[in-house]
């Protein structure tokens, strides 16, 4: 286990180190970019800059400072904002991002599992027909149609939620559902096909040949089985929670990261846009590694070598 | 003697996007306390989904049109789910064919050994525990305290069919059905498993059904036969009425196609022409007209009745008719020849 | 079948009977429409689709309007009018008050004539005064619990009525632009660039999987490596750095699609290859001096091809998805070209008071994903009944 896990960290970091290398060549690659000479910039951070990046110095360096930066956590200067740095994009925006994306999951999670096993249970019936309708919706619509949909009707119309800002528990609310809409949508069809392929199995009939109850084969043997795959698709799922949230913020108006994000790209604030990449790549590898262990927890025929 | 399970018309059907699948058609047959009956025929004949329409363990698809299975007397086609429940794991249950997919990959050995004990009755934790322990040393699992803690991916194949065979024991059930349980084995454990069986069955009191496509190893295992084709049953008798004097040109053609050690190296096995019946449209008279050798014209139109050869023996064939012309009929002319 | 005389005559079983499989027999191709014309979904996806391509196609060239024409005068014109009867002038006529107070001319059948000239605004009695042929009226905005009013001379309301705008069928953005007209180039736009992108991913990938998975060995894990690394990190954090480098437009969002959505069917064709490649077939063209290539392109390719469509067919709304979400966050084709997206974003803005401008691209993508979802998901079910639950 522990040499599994070592290994996975290895290359854990040798992903990121790749993610690092590609983003550092394609922002120097951008004509009038920060890290060309034709810019016009304010004097002051253009100094800031061409100290921070030793910009005389050959690329290889330029690259190896901003590695080391990176080791100590520093992402540089902003390039469009005088005297701010990524590092503050990110520690202003990150904790209302995270606790949206972690709504998010919950929500996700407590409701798709619990639909995905009905509609799979009820497979051919209403429920299922009804489940699978709205899921199919929910993995069609865009999340930015969802959430100016649900913004219109729930904000503008009813007047139920707060239209801009997370000043109370309610704000979170529309946001979280505009998040998860995909997601929940995603999962509740994986729960489903997933539980029915189980449902099909040999070692299925075996446990109804022992007497055991249509519920107690669903609990007992099916359930746990069929969370299998929904597992080993939760990091993208967290991976596709914290990309959504670039449009759910911006329509919502929430001073999160992926404002910031989309902020700097209008912007073109090029060291705001690898910084933050970065930081979502680490976010990213770090949980889908967290996933795999936990993936290699509760199967245990997966063998570790 | 006592009658242990009785079908009677048995007939079940799949429907499927292409129509209906007539897999089982009009079966009656009985059984006895104790008894070991074969069922034998090539896939798709049906055997498998006699025993799965008694125990209600059918796919959605499936459907028992018509018939009765009496248990002791109770009707277990007409039964309630929760009665069926009672009766499945405990006084029925069932050994499959792929042990590799019929345990839970996730759960312990030991655990899946111990449920129908959880199940059907109320002894503590720590009982059914060495009951399963006990079970598990009886199918011959070595250091059995220690692998009940095993999951199913670190056995062989013949361990996990030990395990099955532990599972489907534990509640002392009155009749074990063993659905082709050595087919997906290596020859050698084949032996080991079906050895296994045999001494089981000296020292347990239940009657088992032995389902499986090859007649060598029902004829080590049975005392009676049931030769099933296309849904119906073809042929039943005595183990020995079976090899000696076959009754049908279907079990003919299954003997024929058998090799035996000491053959000839001149007699060479003859594979039965043709291919099965197709069961969306089964023929309207014999389902094994097109392949039968001996057929005649009636055997296209009418499905035979049950013929009684011995009290023991009985075919489905037309040949042994009342009715029958002696001439050209391999069955009555063999009678004839032997009188 | 004849009811013979005689039942006991033996017959002669033929070969031909024995060996016949019965069923209804159908090629591989009537099989799977067969099968996907079962679907009513997957087969109204794909009418949706063949009426949206003849929109986008044709609908330009039989509009009075064009995507960039600009009507400053008719600027965020809904397409339902609540329109004003003016009553006791030379000439009896309808108004509609726009958002930005002006008076606008509509005729009977509910077409926008002209603007009405503006008089003067008579700010103490809270009212804007216009000269419609020679009879002066007000719009009133002096009372807020009724909002605005067209009055008369003597200062009582002129009956409403709604029609639907004549014009402009889907009503004006705030340019003044034709929403339907727009609607139909963001057709043009979002779905030629879903189509291209599709494609070169197609080919991109058949090549990069094919590749990968007829080599194998460890050719295959360096080349799976880098696909691995690619997708550790959302596709669409790779698409909005390549649009931040390309900068937006047409075709940097095709550049940007293409380069990364092709591992998923990287990995589709280099799981078929993988698995048919040890089959006897393939040996058998192998053994008969086969070049690689042609049995790669005459006997993989075709033996996956069931799958390589599926992902596919999900790659196009997965691409108009991408194109609506870059262009939402402001990186799509340049104005005055129009996509759904780069619609939607303009919308979002004045939401409350035009939602016709959010709905109705938001709607149109709606359509668009269910109509290739459905026509994926019933291909998928049509080519590999396997899958079927």
């Amino acid at each position: 286990m522990i040499w599994y896990i070592a290994k996975r960290i290895a290359s854990m970091f040798a992903t990121l180190f790749v993610v690092v290398l590609l983003t550092f060549l394609l922002m120097h690659s951008i004509p009038g970019g920060p890290f060309t000479a034709e810019r016009r910039l304010p004097e002051s951070v253009e100094r800031a800059l061409v100290k921070k990046y030793k910009l005389d110095a050959p690329l290889h360096v330029q690259f190896f400072d901003y590695v080391k930066g990176l080791l100590v956590f520093d992402l540089g200067p902003s390039f469009k904002y005088e005297g701010r740095s990524v590092n503050e994009f990110i520690t202003e925006g990150f904790p209302l991002s995270s606790r949206l994306g972690l709504m998010s999951i919950v929500f996700t999670l407590f409701l798709a599992l619990p639909l995905g096993s009905i509609s799979a249970i009820k497979s051919g019936k209403w429920q299922d027909i009804l489940i699978m309708f709205l899921a199919t919706m929910g993995i069609t619509i865009p999340s930015f149609v969802i959430a100016t949909g649900l913004m219109y009707v729930f904000s503008f119309r009813l007047g139920w939620f707060p239209v801009f800002g997370v000043s109370s528990v309610k704000g979170y609310i529309l946001p979280m559902i505009a998040l998860s809409g995909y997601s929940l949508a995603f999962i509740t069809r994986l729960m489903r096909s997933s539980l029915l392929e189980v449902m099909g199995q040999d070692y299925i009939r075996t446990a109804r040949a022992k007497g055991l109850s249509e519920t107690g084969i669903v609990l007992k043997h099916a359930l746990r089985n069929a969370l299998i795959p929904v597992v080993t698709i939760l990091g993208p799922t967290l991976a596709s929670l914290l990309t959504g949230s670039f449009v759910i913020e911006k329509i919502f108006a929430l001073p999160g990261m992926g404002i910031h994000f989309v902020t700097s790209i209008a912007n073109r604030d090029y060291t705001a846009i690898m910084g933050i990449t970065i930081f979502y790549a680490t976010i990213l590898v770090a949980m889908v590694f967290i996933v795999d262990i936990f993936y290699v927890m509760i199967d245990p025929r997966i063998k570790l070598q | 003697m006592a009658g242990l399970l009785e079908v009677k018309n048995l007939t079940t059907s799949f429907f499927t996007q292409n129509g209906e699948v007539k897999a089982v058609r009009d079966i009656s047959f009985s059984l006895d306390q104790g008894e070991v009956l074969g069922i034998v025929g090539e896939s798709g004949s049906g055997k498998s989904v006699t025993f799965l329409s008694i125990l209600g363990l059918l796919a959605d698809s499936g459907r028992v049109k018509g018939g009765q299975a009496l248990f002791n007397g109770k009707d277990l086609i007409g039964a309630g789910k929760s009665e069926l429940r009672k009766i499945r794991g405990n006084d029925i249950s069932m050994i499959f064919q792929d042990p590799m997919s019929s345990l839970n990959p996730l759960k312990l050995i030991g655990a899946q050994v111990a449920e129908s004990l959880e199940i059907h009755t109320n002894l503590g934790r720590a009982e059914i525990r060495r009951k399963a322990i006990m079970m598990l040393e009886r199918v011959r699992i070595p250091e059995a305290a220690k692998r009940y803690n095993s999951y199913p991916h670190e056995f062989s194949g013949g361990m996990r069919q030990r395990v099955m065979i532990a599972m489907s024991l534990i509640c002392n059930p009155s009749l074990v059905i063993a659905d082709e349980p050595t087919t997906a084995l290596d020859v050698t454990i084949q032996d080991q498993i079906l050895k296994l069986l045999r001494e089981l069955r000296r020292d347990m009191q239940s009657a088992i059904v032995f389902i499986s496509h090859d007649l060598s190893v029902i004829a080590g295992m049975c005392q009676r036969v049931i030769v099933m084709y296309g849904g119906m049953i073809m042929e039943e008798a005595s183990i020995e009425e079976l090899f000696e004097t076959p009754a049908h040109p279907y079990t003919m053609g299954l003997l024929r196609s058998i090799p035996v050690i000491d053959q000839d190296k001149d007699s060479m096995l003859e594979p039965i022409p043709g291919s099965p019946p197709d069961m969306l449209a089964p023929p309207a008279g014999c389902p094994f007209v097109v392949r039968c050798v001996h057929a005649r014209s009636i055997c296209r139109e009418s499905v035979p009745p049950y013929n009684t050869v011995s009290e023991t023996h009985r075919s489905r064939c037309w040949l042994w008719s009342s009715d029958a012309p002696v001439s050209g009929n391999i069955f009555k002319e063999r009678g004839v020849a032997r009188a | 079948m004849e009811i013979t005389a005689v039942p006991w005559d033996k017959i002669d079983i033929e070969k031909e009977t024995m060996e016949t499989i019965a069923g209804e027999q159908r090629s591989f191709a009537q099989d799977v429409w067969y099968r996907f014309k079962k679907r009513p979904s997957a087969v109204a996806g794909f009418c949706v689709v063949i009426l949206l391509v003849l929109f986008a196609v044709f609908g330009p060239l039989l509009s009075r309007h064009t995507y960039f024409e600009q009507n400053l005068a008719f600027v965020n014109i809904p397409p339902f009018l609540k329109v004003w009867k003016i009553e006791g002038a030379g000439t009896p006529g309808s108004a509609y008050i726009t958002q930005n107070l002006k008076l606008v001319e509509v005729s009977k059948d509910g077409r926008l004539v002209a603007p009405i000239p503006f008089v003067r605004e008579d700010i103490s009695k809270k009212r804007i005064l216009f000269d419609y042929s020679g009879t002066v009226v007000a719009i009133d905005y002096s009372d807020r619990a009724q909002g605005l009013r067209l009055v008369g001379t003597d200062g009582s309301a002129f009956l409403t009525k709604k029609v639907w705008n004549g014009t402009y069928l889907l009503g004006t953005d705030s340019l003044g632009r034709d929403m339907l007209t727009r609607l139909m180039f963001g057709a043009r736009i979002s779905l030629t660039v879903a189509f291209i992108a599709a494609f070169i991913n197609l080919i991109i990938g058949i090549l990069y999987g094919g590749i990968s998975g007829y080599l194998g060995g460890n050719v295959d894990n360096a080349m799976m490596r880098v696909v691995d690394v690619i997708s550790t990190i959302p596709l669409t954090l790779y698409v909005i750095l390549i649009m931040v480098i390309l900068d937006s437009g047409f075709l940097s969002i095709i550049v940007a699609l293409s380069s990364v959505y092709w591992v998923s069917m990287a990995r589709v064709v280099r799981g078929q290859i993988m698995a048919l490649k040890e089959q006897e077939f393939v040996l058998a063209a192998r053994t008969i001096g086969t070049s690689p290539m042609g049995i790669v392109m005459r006997h993989l390719i075709p033996n996956s091809l069931g799958p390589i469509i599926v992902t596919a067919t999900m790659l196009i709304p997965t691409a108009i998805f991408v194109e609506s979400f870059m262009s939402f966050i402001g990186l799509g084709v340049s104005a005055p070209m129009a996509s759904w997206g780069t619609m939607c974003n303009d919308a979002l803005e004045t939401m409350k008071s035009t939602p016709h401008q959010l709905f109705a691209p938001a709607f149109a993508i709606c359509l668009t994903m269910f109509s290739f979802n459905f026509i994926g998901d019933g291909l998928r079910d049509a080519l590999d009944p396997k899958l079927r639950k």
